[in-house]
């Protein structure tokens, strides 16, 4: 018997019917992407110096996509095991949109560092001569767990759904009957398995928070780790983090307006969501605040040479611009806009998260570049500028582009909204699976 | 035996710390594929046995 849901018809109807208007979407993502795979081949072909990288500045947007990708995906994990572990019902009905965006921003995340590297092949030197002195293969390591992790997070959560795909979607082609099928593993909802699934999921949920703050550490160590000023710092790790998280938790509130609005969920994805949203966003933004102090005023104060070059080019120097409109996108006018628009006002929610997110992705940019142009020894290596070039646009262009592609084709396809987990009943339990809390979310 | 000297060696030499992470990987792709068969194996054995149809019999 399969769990009972209210509102399976409305989370099933995307999955029933791809429009004229989806292939012409889908369309214009997957050019952009092949636009940027050709930028690669491209670069490829003539190696890195066609790029703005230069010496000294070895890192440049490729790295900041790779740590921007990499915050995003913890949306995910925040949203569905950390929440899941605080026992916060409320979240079910957005774990999968939210899950989905881990699933398909880490490999872009990931793939940015091959991108970087500008020789692929020599991913397998990493294998062959790698030492654990190095961070990267720290990096490797949990990153590469972590994705694998996240799949299968996403994956044993999504079976019983895909059981509901194989037994109601009878009229769907052949190949997609065959897909749900083979997908499903022969699910039956049985209370046992129900009973195994969730006892499996409340562990993994456990070990996937450790995952997060493992990857994103380690993310930030490989800065962290090299003696070079406004890196060099025991704060990078949860200054990382929390970025992360808020930058994360800002595409959820992105990515679920969209669906209601595209989908017509607004009953499953109601307003209560974006004001609990709303809350941990409040939260998050004061923390990245309080980080943000804590990290420039410790450098500061300490006036090292070295140091109050990088500090100095960011306040007031060349990349003075973007610094404080980084300040205001993450900070200043999210805040205003929680605090006296945001609530019960999904416009406003998704402005400020739009503005976070262009603001996290210039905070990964600040905090690389200007160390890079003014690295320590400055006198010995010089001092360098940068600038993207065509073919690092492109391909960051094209990485979001594929991330809107992965993540468009695949609502048409799976439910985006858990039914098991939202469901009213389960098989097996005499209570609904998550009480649903006040549709305010106050 | 020195512990010590083992400890370094594996941090001083090309090649452990590739393997190290694929031990890490590898492990964790086994650890997950016997999860998931747990979890979907309790529907199997939950389902009524089908009685098996039984041979015509020869004496009629």
């Amino acid at each position: 018997m399969e769990p009972k849901n209210q509102h399976i018809k409305a989370i099933l109807a995307p999955v029933r019917k791809v429009s004229t208007g989806d292939y012409l979407l889908w369309g214009a993502l997957l050019a952009l992407l092949l636009t940027g795979l050709g930028m690669w081949v491209w670069q490829y072909l003539e190696g890195l110096g066609i790029t703005g990288m230069n010496r000294p500045v070895y890192w440049g947007v490729y790295i900041t996509n790779f740590v921007f990708f990499i915050g995003l995906a913890h949306s995910g994990t925040f949203i569905s095991a950390i929440l899941r572990i605080a026992g916060q019902s409320w979240r079910a009905p957005l774990t999968r949109a939210a899950e989905a965006i881990t699933l398909f921003s880490l490999p872009f995340g990931a793939g940015s560092i091959i991108i970087d590297m500008g020789r692929p092949e020599r991913l397998f030197n990493l294998l062959f001569f790698g030492r654990y002195q190095s961070p990267i293969l720290w990096d490797v390591t949990a990153v590469s767990l972590y994705l694998l992790s996240s799949v299968v997070f996403f994956y044993l959560s999504l079976i019983p759904d895909i059981a509901m795909c194989r037994d109601r979607l009878t009229d769907a082609p052949r190949w997609q009957r065959r897909m749900y099928e083979i997908l499903a593993l022969g699910w039956n909802h049985s209370p046992e398995q129900y009973h195994r699934l969730e006892k499996v999921l409340d562990g993994m949920a456990v070990f996937m928070t450790m995952l997060v703050v493992t990857v994103h550490t380690v993310v930030s160590w490989l800065f962290g780790m090299t003696v070079q000023p406004g890196w060099h710092t025991a704060l990078i790790g949860p200054f990382f983090l929390l970025g992360a998280i808020l930058s994360g938790t800002a595409a959820v509130v992105i990515v679920l307006a969209l669906l209601r609005k595209t989908y017509k969920l607004e009953k499953v994805l109601h307003i209560g969501l974006f004001n609990s949203l709303r809350k941990l966003l409040i939260t998050f933004v004061l923390g990245w605040l309080y980080m943000m102090i804590a990290e420039h005023l410790t450098i500061g104060y300490s006036n090292m040479t070295e140091e109050m070059v990088v500090l100095n080019d960011k306040f007031s120097g060349t990349y003075a611009t973007v610094f404080w409109s980084m300040a205001a996108f993450v900070f200043g006018i999210p805040l205003l806009i929680f605090i006296f628009k945001g609530k019960n006002n999904i416009g406003w929610m998704v402005f400020a998260s739009v503005l976070i997110n262009i603001g996290m992705w210039m905070e990964r940019y600040i905090v690389i570049i200007p160390t890079e142009v003014s690295p320590r020894m400055l006198h010995v290596m010089g001092q360098g500028s940068y600038f993207p070039a065509l073919p690092e646009i492109m391909i960051t262009i094209a990485c979001f582009a594929g991330m809107a592609l992965l993540y468009a084709v695949f609502t048409r396809f799976f439910p985006i909204v858990p039914i098991w987990e939202t469901a009213d009943e389960l098989p097996g339990h005499a209570h609904p699976a998550e009480p649903v809390p006040a549709t305010t979310g106050d | 035996m020195d512990i010590g000297a083992v400890v370094h060696a594996f941090f001083d030499n090309a090649g452990p710390g590739g393997v190290f992470a694929l031990l890490i990987v590898g492990a964790a792709c086994a650890i997950y594929y016997f999860m998931a068969r747990w979890i979907v194996s309790a529907g199997i054995q939950e389902e009524p046995a089908i009685p098996e149809e039984q041979p015509e019999s020869m004496d009629a």
